[in-house]
């Protein structure tokens, strides 16, 4: 079933995202209804709040953040914020919005890079004695994401990143095609995706 | 002068998929064990890495996990009144190297052998009558039944966590597996690949047209799996780089992924890399092995590792030729029909059917997997009745979506220009739009087909290369264009615009790529002046020899070889535990 999922994902024709981006802005700068905009967390340029683990936006493919408002609707990814915000946003509006995101460009890095032998170690090419790949196999070479199923994850917030490091193994968010990322947190300790997390905030990518 | 090492109980001449299983299996013998390996050690990480392993031009076009013809190669013609030249670059089959041989760099298409397949010989006749089996042909029985190897089958299949659905388990028939398969002990350890788009459309047609489709049982895995020796592989990310690659998500069963990691642990084995055997070494009667000779091809010294049993495991035609090379068995002669090593070469008969498609059809095939495909087995081996055709054996067709990487994928129909702005538009037009159905099929032994070495040319470490004296037999030409048509009728029923056949013709080239299913010259059988080896791989000359992989098959049946080659280590496992070791030195079958 769950490798269903990931073909039926992965041939699923992208959505059109062009023509919405200016619903997309107006969502995102006045809210929907009773859902607050999502600038007031995300900013207008989609680069979040890491204190608050709001995550950055910008950079990352629509596809992608198309897919994680579903899942949040869906509550294939529960998040006592985001839940709802999806759940009261039409498909097509959720497809605006995800458009207009998706085509902010990815801006400055929030912290400086912090070097970290462990982080570029895992990171860039795994660890052969617990059978981890590296990131960049699947999140694309400098991490930069790889469209349409995997994100960025450089220069995200390391507050958020960790958060979703827990959030994986707790079970909270499990949503993830055949379970690659529940798999991966499962077998770095916390203080290592701490420190993976952080490595990842100051890489600087394209 | 070469220098002895200290004696090894057990000693394993190249250290692929078979090599890894015994070693393995030999965990409580109490035997020292020691693998040497002629090509470097490597592992997922750090060797094989994306993006770097992304590198089409550098592993798919040259070759750069493969054999290094410029150090040793093999010689090829195609009649023993030719004059065999070298293959110069690889082409038609791409041997592996280094640390777990070519089950690193395979596609994983995990097919079992039908029971006829073994009783090959005796089943036709059975059926048809004497008279049945063209003249040409000296196809034969293997000694061995499929209801023997079914348990080792089974263990392999759960080491390498295929991912598949079973057609027949113990008798019963399942729907969504393969109607035509031989009864099964149990269900795959994974569940089946989901169809590529391809593959989906395929299965409608052949549906419609009577047939009965199935998901291609597939070592890249569906799902997070431990195998029975305690080793995890991760699901397959169908990027699309997995034939000629290492896959870098652990997700592909290899020796790496499956058994080495267990096996380093293991207190009594030992790993020599960079060590190239030469030849085995026989005591003065030539009736026992002593050890073997080879290079630390780092430093160029050669050294004797004395050991009580030797294992060739270095890949089919590589295995005939070190027994030439050590003078283990009589060689055999294609003029007399008479011998024992080299007879029995056998390969794999391919054919496609392009399909182009219009270009509302998008196909996504960079989306792939080394073994994502959709089948059918109806017009394979013996599951259809061949009263009247004239021919022995059959076919699978597939439709696969392995990856349609950008340097090699670009089908143009025919009448395109080869080069320019038409050549470019075409492309363009037709890259998403273009499927391929795939003949996967016998190959049957004929007299003519051997291994012998080479008089004139020579490899690196100045001895005689292996000459592979290869023609297709009339008979599986017959073969490939019958079940070429009935590929031709699916991909009609498919909606394909144009369609375009290309039925096996002789003569074998050593370009373009076929695959890497080369079997034969070290077979086993019942009869020891015709075959090299006894029905467990022991050598009836030398007792203390063994021979693994698909050096052993009589002849190549429709399926890809490594389940057949997997389960045949097991089975050879087995009888050096449970029966060889109880006497060491005596033969396991009287000759
Ligand atoms: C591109 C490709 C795709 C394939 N796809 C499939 C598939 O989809 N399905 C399938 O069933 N099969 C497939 N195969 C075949 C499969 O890879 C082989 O059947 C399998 O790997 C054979 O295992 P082995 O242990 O017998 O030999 P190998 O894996 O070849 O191992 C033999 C080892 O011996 C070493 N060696 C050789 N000579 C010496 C010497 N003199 N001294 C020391 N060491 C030596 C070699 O370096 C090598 O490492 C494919 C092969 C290739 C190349
Ligand atoms: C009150 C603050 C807040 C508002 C308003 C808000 N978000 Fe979020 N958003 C969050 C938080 C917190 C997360 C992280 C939740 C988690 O851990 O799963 C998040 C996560 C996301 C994600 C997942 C990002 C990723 O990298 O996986 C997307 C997409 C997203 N928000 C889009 C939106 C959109 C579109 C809106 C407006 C319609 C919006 N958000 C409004 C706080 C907010
Ligand atoms: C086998 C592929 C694979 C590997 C290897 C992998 N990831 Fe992921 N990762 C994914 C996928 C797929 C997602 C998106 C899941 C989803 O759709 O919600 C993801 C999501 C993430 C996210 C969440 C991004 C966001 O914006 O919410 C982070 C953080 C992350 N991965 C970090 C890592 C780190 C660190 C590693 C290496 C230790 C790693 N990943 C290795 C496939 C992978």
């Amino acid at each position: 079933m769950r490798a269903l999922l990931l073909t039926v994902a992965l041939l699923a024709p992208l959505p059109a995202f062009a023509q919405d981006a200016s619903r997309g802005r107006e969502i995102a700068e006045n809210g929907a209804g009773d859902i607050a905009p999502c600038a007031s967390c995300h900013g207008m340029d989609g680069r979040g709040v890491g204190a608050a683990q709001f995550p950055r936006l910008d950079g990352q493919h629509p596809s992608y953040l198309l897919k994680q408002l579903n899942d949040y609707a869906g509550e294939a990814r529960r998040n006592e914020i985001m839940t709802p915000i999806a759940q009261a946003l039409s498909e097509a509006d959720r497809q605006a919005v995800a458009a207009w995101y998706g085509a902010q460009r990815f801006g400055e890095a929030t912290t400086d890079p912090r070097p970290s032998e462990l982080g570029e170690r895992l990171v860039m090419q795994g660890d052969q004695s617990r059978g981890l790949q590296a990131c960049v196999n699947c999140h694309g070479p400098e991490a930069a994401g790889l469209p349409p199923l995997f994100p960025r994850i450089s220069g995200q917030h390391a507050e958020y990143a960790q958060a979703q490091f827990q959030a994986w193994r707790e079970g909270a968010r499990r949503n993830d095609v055949a379970g690659v990322m529940r798999e991966i947190s499962g077998r770095l300790s916390e203080a290592e995706s701490a420190e993976i997390s952080a490595y990842l905030e100051g890489l600087r990518s394209r | 002068m070469a220098r002895t090492l200290p004696k090894k109980d057990i000693v394993f001449v190249g250290f692929g998929f078979t090599a890894a299983v015994i070693a393995r299996e030999l965990r409580e013998s109490g035997l020292s064990i020691v693998g040497l390996e002629r090509g470097r050690p490597r592992d997922t990480v750090p060797d094989f890495q994306g993006p770097s392993m992304h590198d089409e031009l550098g592993f798919a076009v040259r070759h750069g996990l493969m054999q290094d013809v410029a150090k040793e190669t093999v010689t090829v013609r195609n009649t023993p009144d030719q004059h065999a030249l070298p293959m110069r670059q690889l082409g038609s089959f791409l041997p592996g190297t280094d640390l777990g041989g070519a089950g690193v760099h395979w596609n994983g298409q995990t097919f079992r052998f039908q029971a006829a397949d073994f009783e090959l010989r005796s089943h036709h006749e059975r059926r048809y009558g004497r008279d049945f089996v063209p003249e040409e042909l000296t196809i034969r029985d293997w000694g061995l039944t499929y209801a023997e190897l079914e348990p080792s089958y089974d263990r392999f299949e759960k080491l390498l966590g295929i991912s598949g659905k079973a057609g027949n388990l113990n008798g019963q028939l399942q729907p969504g597996g393969n109607q035509h398969e031989a009864p099964r002990s149990s269900e795959y350890p994974n569940p089946p690949t989901a169809p590529a788009y391809l593959g989906a459309i395929f299965a409608k047609a052949a549906m419609e047209l009577g047939y009965s489709p199935f998901q291609v049982p597939s070592a890249n895995l569906t799902r997070a799996y431990t195998n029975p020796e305690g080793v995890r592989l991760e699901p397959c990310m169908v990027c699309g780089y997995c034939e000629r690659f290492g896959c870098e998500h652990f997700a592909k069963s290899s020796p790496q992924t499956t058994v080495l990691p267990a096996l380093r642990e293991q207190p009594n084995f030992e790993l020599r890399t960079h060590a190239h055997v030469l030849r085995v070494n026989l005591s003065e009667d030539r009736r026992h092995a002593t050890g073997v000779t080879y290079v630390d091809v780092n430093t160029g010294e050669e050294l004797i590792q004395p050991a009580e049993i030797v294992v060739l495991s270095a890949f089919a035609y590589n295995n005939a030729r070190l027994m030439l090379l050590s003078g283990i068995g009589t060689p055999y002669d294609p003029a007399t029909g008479e011998g024992q090593v080299g007879r029995n070469y056998c390969y794999q008969t391919m054919s496609a059917v392009t399909l182009f498609f219009d270009e509302d059809v998008n196909l996504n095939q960079f989306m792939g997997a080394g073994a994502l495909g959709t089948v059918i087995d109806d017009y394979s081996g013996d599951n259809f009745d061949h009263t009247g055709l004239g021919f022995v054996g059959g076919a699978y067709i597939a439709a696969y979506t392995t990856g349609a990487r950008p340097i090699e994928f670009h089908p143009v129909p025919p009448g395109t220009p080869r080069w320019g702005a038409a050549w470019k538009q075409a492309v363009a037009r037709h890259y998403n739009h273009t499927g391929g159905l795939q003949c996967h099929g016998q190959s049957n032994a004929r007299r003519g087909n051997y291994v012998s070495l080479d008089p004139t040319y020579r490899d690196a470490y100045g001895q005689p290369l292996a000459r592979i004296t290869f023609d297709f037999p009339e008979n599986d030409l017959r073969m490939s264009r019958f079940v070429t048509d009935r590929a031709v009728e699916i991909a009609r029923r498919m909606g394909a615009r144009q369609i375009v056949a290309a039925p096996r013709t002789a003569p074998w080239s050593v370009v373009p790529y076929q695959t890497t299913h080369n079997t034969g010259g070290a077979i086993m059988g019942a009869d020891p002046t015709e075959t090299a080896v006894n029905r467990f791989g022991q050598s009836w000359n030398v007792p203390n020899v063994f021979v693994t992989g698909a050096a052993l098959f009589p002849q190549n049946a429709t399926y890809n070889p490594t389940d057949t080659v997997g389960a045949l280590a097991y089975w050879t496992a087995a009888a050096l535990k449970d029966q060889y070791l109880r006497a060491p030195g005596r033969p396991l079958v009287p000759a």
